[in-house]
């Protein structure tokens, strides 16, 4: 077979785009499916059952029918009789859904030495955040979020350090983890783009796992559940530019509200109350993020990659630098790259970000970091090692 | 049902050439119409067609994925007569097709439905741009980049074809 070449792919849609039925296929498929609606549209199990049967004893692959089937379960299909067997998409997802209160691990990279963060969700009005040690045997820090005031109490429980911290101009009221997690999936279902692809059983963490993938224009999850209990044991998401991964959940369990007390506990010292603005983050808050990573964190060079696995490492590889800052100033960092790295999240696919700044020097007026465009804008923002910025047409872009 | 009755034959139409299968197409018809009929996102739509057009897409190359270990003879009475075909496209082995339509179920979903929509229902970018809401430039930029991303799978293919078993 000759060497596909993109000239060769157009001719093959070509050929594609001619392929036609006969009229008479056409007629005998539309006039199947209409008496299939019009028993959908009056609600007769029988009818859906048929229509089910039918589906089911076609020439459609076992396969095939099984995505189906997951698909259906997403869409009420529990209507056409007794529980289907086996672990469904709609299974799964729906304890994350629906619980009272949820407590999960949130791993931002995978690798060693990466911290995990064990949140606890009462609702989805308090949400407390512990990042443990990788080992998970200390809590290094924790965070305990009040969503309706907006206000964020941090604690360095081996320093006795605490410090309160208001969260200004948010464009809207800020999302826990929770209820990110709860709308990707809830957009995700909604999307004409919802699909789930059927990854099988695999051993997840000593046990037998059924694993679905569902995929939307924005966003990816992929859940891996007991096969006995249907309940979550393993979700990846990938949202924009962000992805995480939760595990051991638990759900509907008891616990103290005292753990999501905003008071300052006692033998902590506190900071004066801080005040972070994250609504409106743009691209100057991008580039003094770009400036703490390269002068402060790698001192002189840029992350391989801005946000990711290769990221965190760097981080944590270099972390003890840190130890020459004050508290107030690492703060303030930590502030500046919450910025920065907010006004990545919240870029869409059409703003088409890209990062390149691997092996760039800080300082470098010549090599690229990264580049996106503005909504509504024909040119690109492509910004250089010495954090300068420049327009520049989308056939001008660096290779 | 309105649709069905102003639009079945469209879909149906699009469905054959994303599955290029006479006998998957009727089953696949049926399964568009049920998940329309439980959809809020369709009782919602603002362009009902649209929104059917994608789950449409979306159900082909999903029924593609799952059989993408499985070869799918080509029903080759529905192609084009042969003296209706160019020089070219009779070199064009109906296993390319089907490799391509395979390659194109690996993009994502935005390239894909831009890929369907210019490239096989051959709508101009000005319109794909009206009915995802987005601007031709960027649709153009995406294709172009999503055609370059079909070219590098099916050369990774061909370099370890995928093998039954």
């Amino acid at each position: 077979m000759s060497k596909m070449n993109e000239e060769r792919i157009k001719r093959c849609f070509e050929a594609i785009s001619r392929f036609k039925l006969s009229d008479d296929v056409t007629a005998r498929d539309l006039k199947r499916v209409k008496q299939g609606l019009t028993a959908c549209i009056r609600g007769q199990k029988t009818e859906h059952r048929d229509i089910w049967r039918r589906i089911m004893e076609s020439k459609v692959s076992k396969i095939a029918a099984a995505a189906v089937i997951i698909a259906a379960v997403l869409i009420g299909i529990h209507q056409f009789g007794g529980p289907i067997e086996g672990v469904a998409w709609a299974d799964v997802v729906r304890p994350i859904l629906t619980a009272r209160t949820v407590v999960f691990n949130v791993i931002m990279a995978e690798g060693e030495n990466v911290p995990i963060t064990r949140v606890m969700n009462m609702g989805t009005q308090r949400v407390r955040g512990e990042v443990l040690s990788p080992d998970g045997k200390t809590v290094q820090a924790i965070s305990i979020v009040d969503y309706d005031t907006s206000r964020m109490l941090q604690l360095i429980p081996s320093q006795k350090r605490a410090v309160l911290i208001e969260m200004k101009d948010l464009p809207e009221k800020p999302e826990n983890i929770l209820e990110t997690m709860r709308n990707i999936i809830t957009d995700l279902q909604n999307d004409p783009d919802f699909s789930v692809e059927p990854l099988g059983e695999h051993e997840i963490d000593g046990r037998i796992a059924t694993g679905f993938r569902a995929m939307g224009p924005d966003e990816e999850v992929t859940v891996w559940a007991d096969s006995e209990t249907a309940l979550p044991i393993r979700m990846e998401q990938k949202w924009r530019q962000m992805q995480f991964t939760c595990t051991d959940f638990q759900f509907d369990i008891d616990m103290d509200e005292t753990l999501f007390s905003m008071e300052i506990p006692e033998g902590y010292s506190a900071l004066p109350t801080a005040e972070v603005s994250i609504g409106g983050s743009n691209e100057q808050n991008l580039i003094e993020a770009l400036r703490i990573y390269a002068e402060i964190i790698l001192e002189g060079f840029f992350p391989n990659e801005f946000i990711g696995q290769e990221y965190m490492d760097d981080v944590m590889k270099n972390r003890e630098k840190w130890s020459q800052y004050s508290q107030e100033q690492k703060l303030e960092f930590g502030l500046k790259l919450l910025r920065g790295y907010t006004f990545i999240q919240l870029l869409k696919d059409e703003n088409d970000w890209n990062y390149v700044g691997k092996g760039v020097k800080f300082g470098d007026e010549e090599s690229p970091v990264c580049w996106y465009r503005p909504t509504d804008s024909e040119t690109y923002r492509v910004i250089y090692g010495d954090l300068s910025v420049k327009d520049v047409a989308p056939e001008d872009l660096p290779e | 049902m309105e649709l069905l009755n102003t639009s079945g034959v469209r879909l149906h139409a699009l469905l054959a050439r994303l599955t290029l299968s006479e006998d998957v197409v009727g089953d696949l018809m049926q399964e568009l119409f049920i998940r329309l009929c439980r959809s809020s996102g369709f009782d919602n739509a603002k362009d009902p067609f649209a929104y059917a057009y994608r789950v449409a897409i979306n159900l082909a190359f999903e029924w593609r994925r799952s059989m993408r270990l499985k070869f799918q003879p080509l029903d080759e009475d529905c192609l084009p007569a042969e003296n209706a075909r160019s020089s070219l496209d009779v070199a064009i082995q109906t296993e390319e097709l089907q490799r391509v339509l395979d390659a194109t179920s690996q993009l994502s979903s935005l390239a894909r439905d831009v890929v369907v929509m210019h490239y096989i229902e051959q709508q101009p970018y000005e319109d794909i741009g009206r009915r995802l809401g987005k601007k031709p430039q960027y649709l153009r930029s995406l294709s172009a980049k999503a055609l370059a991303q079909l070219r590098m799978v099916l050369a990774d293919e061909k370099n370890n074809p995928i093998t039954e078993g």
